[in-house]
């Protein structure tokens, strides 16, 4: 799937959450604990019970007073990706970009890039495959060696029939209990109850279990740019409605007006909220959006 | 209207594909989205209830439709009725004084009506014969018929302003038989007009006749009458009387200046409501004769005054050369006396009589009297002898007393202001007048009341002849009073029988003009210096009418060396209300619209209609390229 030197820059990249979450095994993430670690932190005075192993005997032995040292403890962070596999994401929906690819495959190229990052970090991921609910679920692996079973799981997503429902599918994952961490979102955003009821109603269901959201909209090219120009009948790729359209310029323009909007206001929450928002399109180059464009707007460090 | 092509109306049938061009629609292209949400709320496609929201673009339907709405009518080549070439048409054109008016550019009503005429001629598409008339004073063809706009562009513009009134009737009778005579009894007349005239009221409601109206209505006031008169009561002296009338719809104040010669007769300061007329007199003396004028003068403060024409009035006062009296026979001091004192007269007694009396004398004879009277005016007073004319008899036996009521022609104007009633008349004799001969009976104008005749009057073949039967000084006082009344009254009798002068003219009417008849022909001169020969016949000059205000003077065509040929002077004025009422046009002749062809200025109105199609192309094509940006 990725070139050796496109998987060698990724080893030096790190998934960047602006919290510091808990974890379970120790890893490359920096905590607040202290514990096993190499970095060392500071002094305490010993307790009965203490692990004499870490007990300073050059102290003890010049000043005769027993003091424990303690280390800053790295631990490892749950990044859950949820990979959009609705129809909008097809191939022959939303146009292919420059590079051959549809936003689904555009999508997962996403996905594994992220994935790979992780578990480099000795994160804890999980992929997410979605809809109209959770289609599939990539349990959390752990280690690089991973990477193998996370492109396996994502050469056997396909995009499923129904319509987007992010609000259902957080539901339902929050159900579950994860562990909180940071969640990926890769999709186009395309939920008709995400226009209609507003971002934070269906986002904050994440954020309310402590999630920090780490958001990549993916767009294909006749989404943004639309070229045709004419007497249309628009048929929506997830629910089947038509609409009779005669595409003029005016109306592409309040085409872009409301499409812009809605990325705008995507962009808002996130900003509002010190989350990560990247916007893509199909026509981007894989690599120059994993390389550059996260990295300048935070996502990637 | 005409339509010259009718097959031109199938192209109509053309209405059914372009309704089916609108009516059909191409299928859709199908395309998927991956969401079509974003496309809620941009306007698409309706849903259609009635048949007639299946067309697609109303608008551009319309237009179309209009577009082959008048393409048909251009194929069809549609005439309106004045564009139809008719056998002949005339053209009036009113060049009256009203249209001497002038706007605010200076520019009179007749200069607009002649640019309108212009503009008319070049409108005329399928051009008919035309003859172009002028309607002021007697109607004049200033053009016959004939096709050709240069022609009769040239024959409007030599069309002259003249102060005529306003002859509109006439003229339209003129055209209907110019018309008659050419079998287009049907053909319409045009008439350019202010509609300043008497008949306008009854002309608009022709529907024959064609109005260009020319100027609007405006305030005016105006000299309406101007008439001088020989004073009645003075030998040297005239009267005047002067109508200043305000036709406008504003009080006026103004004043009257009425000049003789150079010299301020009088200066009359005026208040004229709307709608009045004030008349004023006025009196003066001059033996020489001389122009006597009046005009308006209007205060800044004054409504301004539409029209000059009328603001002067002029009167030719003619010369009275003195009356010379020869007095002849016993003296009396009385008599004399009166003879003495006649104004504008030389007293002379004379010791010989003469064969004739001259024309502008007059023979007085006293007591005594010749057998053979001489010819010319004579007054014979107390006579004593016989002649040919009646017989001298024995004195009254009592003095007779005059019956004013029975036995004076009080009528008379020897006889004005004298009341004689029972007044004794002393020395008076038994007149009887001879029953054959050519003498003839006198006409009586005082009597006794036995019918004795006590002042005669016979008309002779060459003078007249007074006699008065009474003693001269020996009279009651009453008597003496009277008498030299009478005898003023009997030499302005024989200076001229009445009153009145040669009139002033007005502008328009045919006149006759009375010159002497040595000349054959004369050169009359208008006031703005046109010149016209006229032949003298009989005493008189037929110039037809005087076109100009003010004064016109006749010279001789062959003057003698040395002199100007001076004959006389003709004063003329408007005086006419129906062209100074400028304010008084019914309103519904400016409400009668200029004819729809005046404004297609030539154009036939298949290149209209094939012009507007093309703008309704031009429309569609814009509506088409703003479908696809809108």
């Amino acid at each position: 799937m990725f070139r050796s030197d496109f998987i060698k820059k990724l080893e030096y990249l790190s998934l960047v959450s602006r919290r510091v979450f808990r974890g379970e095994l120790l890893a490359e993430r920096k905590t607040h604990q202290s514990g096993w670690g190499i970095e060392f932190a500071d002094h305490r005075e010993y307790f009965p019970g203490d692990d004499l192993r870490h007990l300073d005997w050059n102290v003890f032995a010049r000043l005769g007073h027993r003091f424990i040292k303690r280390f800053e403890e790295k631990q490892d962070a749950a990044v859950s990706i949820f990979l959009d596999a609705s129809q909008s994401m097809q191939p022959d929906s939303g146009g292919k970009g420059t590079n051959g690819l549809s936003k689904f495959d555009y999508a997962k190229q996403i996905a594994a890039a992220l994935a790979y990052i992780a578990l480099a970090q000795l994160d804890r991921v999980s992929i997410i495959s979605f809809a109209g609910k959770i289609e599939e679920v990539l349990p959390p692996v752990r280690g690089k060696q991973q990477i193998v079973n996370v492109l396996r799981f994502l050469e056997h997503c396909r995009p499923v029939p129904g319509e987007t429902d992010f609000a259902g599918t957080f539901r339902s994952f929050v159900r579950r209990r994860p562990r909180s961490g940071l969640a990926v979102i890769v999709s186009d955003f395309f939920d008709r109850r995400l226009v209609q009821t507003g971002i934070p109603s269906v986002l904050d269901t994440l954020t309310f279990r402590r999630f920090e959201l780490n958001i990549i909209q993916i767009l294909g090219e006749t989404e943004a740019e639309p070229d045709f120009r004419g007497d249309y009948r628009f048929i929506d790729a997830e629910t089947g409605e038509d609409r009779n359209i005669t595409v003029t310029e005016n109306r592409l323009r309040r085409y872009k007006e409301k499409m812009s909007g809605f990325q705008d206001s995507l962009k808002n929450y996130c900003r509002k909220n010190g989350f990560i928002y990247t916007l893509s399109r199909t026509s981007v180059p894989f690599e120059d959006l994993v390389l550059k464009m996260m990295r300048q707007t935070g996502g990637l460090r | 209207m005409e339509f010259l092509n009718p097959s031109g109306f199938w192209f109509v049938l053309l209405t059914v594909p372009v309704l089916l061009f609108y009516l059909l629609r191409p299928r859709r292209r199908e395309k998927t989205l991956p969401a079509v949400l974003f496309w809620d709320g941009i306007a698409g496609e309706q849903q259609t209830r009635m048949f007639w929201q299946r067309f697609r673009y109303p608008l551009s339907l319309l237009l179309s439709l209009l577009f082959l709405l008048f393409l048909t009518g251009a194929f069809s080549d549609p005439v309106l009725p004045l564009q139809k070439r008719n056998a002949a048409a005339v053209v009036i054109v009113d060049n009256s004084a009203s249209m001497n008016v002038k706007d605010g550019s200076g520019r009179s009503r007749l200069d607009e009506a002649k640019s309108k005429l212009r503009q008319f001629f070049d409108s005329q598409y399928r051009r008919s014969p035309t003859a172009v008339i002028t309607a002021s004073g007697e109607p004049l063809i200033a053009a016959g018929f004939t096709d050709s706009p240069a022609l009769l562009k040239e024959a409007v513009q030599k069309i002259p302003a003249t102060d005529n009134p306003s002859s509109l009737g006439a003229a339209v009778e003129t055209a209907e038989l110019l018309l008659a005579q050419n079998d287009s009894g049907d053909s319409p007349i045009f008439v350019f007009t202010d509609g300043c005239s008497e008949d306008i009221s009854r002309l608009i409601t022709s529907k024959r006749l064609v109005f260009f109206p020319v100027g609007k209505p405006a305030n005016n006031t105006a000299l309406t009458r101007f008439h001088p008169r020989r004073s009645l009561s003075s030998a040297a002296g005239y009267e005047v009387l002067a109508e200043v009338s305000n036709f406008g719809t504003l009080p006026v104040e103004c004043r009257l200046r009425i000049v003789f010669e150079e010299t301020l007769v009088e200066l009359v300061p005026l208040t004229l409501p709307p709608g009045t007329a004030e008349t004023v007199c006025v009196s003066g003396e001059t033996s020489a004769g001389g122009v006597l004028w009046a005009t308006l003068e209007f205060p800044d403060t004054s409504p301004p005054d539409a029209l000059e024409a009328d603001n002067t009035a002029y009167a030719v006062l003619p010369p009275r050369p003195p009356l010379k009296i020869l007095f002849y026979g016993e003296d009396n001091f009385l008599l004399q006396k009166v003879l003495e004192s006649q104004q504008n007269a030389l007293f002379s007694t004379i010791s010989t009589l003469p064969e004739t009396v001259p024309p502008d004398s007059v023979l007085v004879l006293h007591r005594i009297m010749p057998p053979v009277l001489p010819e010319g005016n004579i007054l014979i007073v107390s006579p004593q002898t016989d002649c040919r004319f009646f017989r001298t008899g024995l004195p009254l036996a009592t003095p007779p007393a005059v019956s004013f009521a029975d036995f004076m022609k009080k009528e008379s104007p020897l006889l004005r202001y004298v009341h004689l009633d029972d007044i004794p008349l002393p020395g008076a004799r038994k007149l009887s007048f001879p029953e054959t001969g050519d003498a003839g009976l006198p006409e009586i104008l005082l009597a006794t009341a036995e019918e004795d005749p006590l002042y005669l009057l016979w008309h002779r073949r060459n003078g007249k002849m007074l006699v008065f039967n009474t003693e001269i000084g020996t009279g009651t006082l009453e008597f003496r009073t009277a008498f030299p009344i009478m005898l003023s009254n009997a030499m302005n009798f024989f200076r001229n029988p009445g009153g009145d002068w040669e009139p002033v003219y007005k502008t328009g009417e045919a006149v006759v003009l009375p010159v002497d008849s040595v000349h054959r022909e004369i050169r009359l001169c208008s006031p703005d210096g046109t010149e016209q020969i006229l032949p003298v016949e009989n005493g008189t000059v037929l110039p037809g009418g005087f076109s100009r205000c003010g004064i016109w003077e006749a010279f001789a065509v062959r003057p003698a060396p040395g002199t100007s040929g001076f004959i006389r002077q003709f004063a003329c004025g408007l005086m006419n209300p129906a062209e100074s009422q400028l304010a008084a046009v019914p309103a519904e002749f400016y409400t009668r619209s200029e004819p729809l062809e005046y404004a297609l200025t030539g154009l036939p109105l298949h290149f209209w209609l094939t012009l507007a199609a093309l703008c309704l192309t031009a429309a569609d094509w814009h509506l088409f390229h703003r479908r696809w940006l809108d």
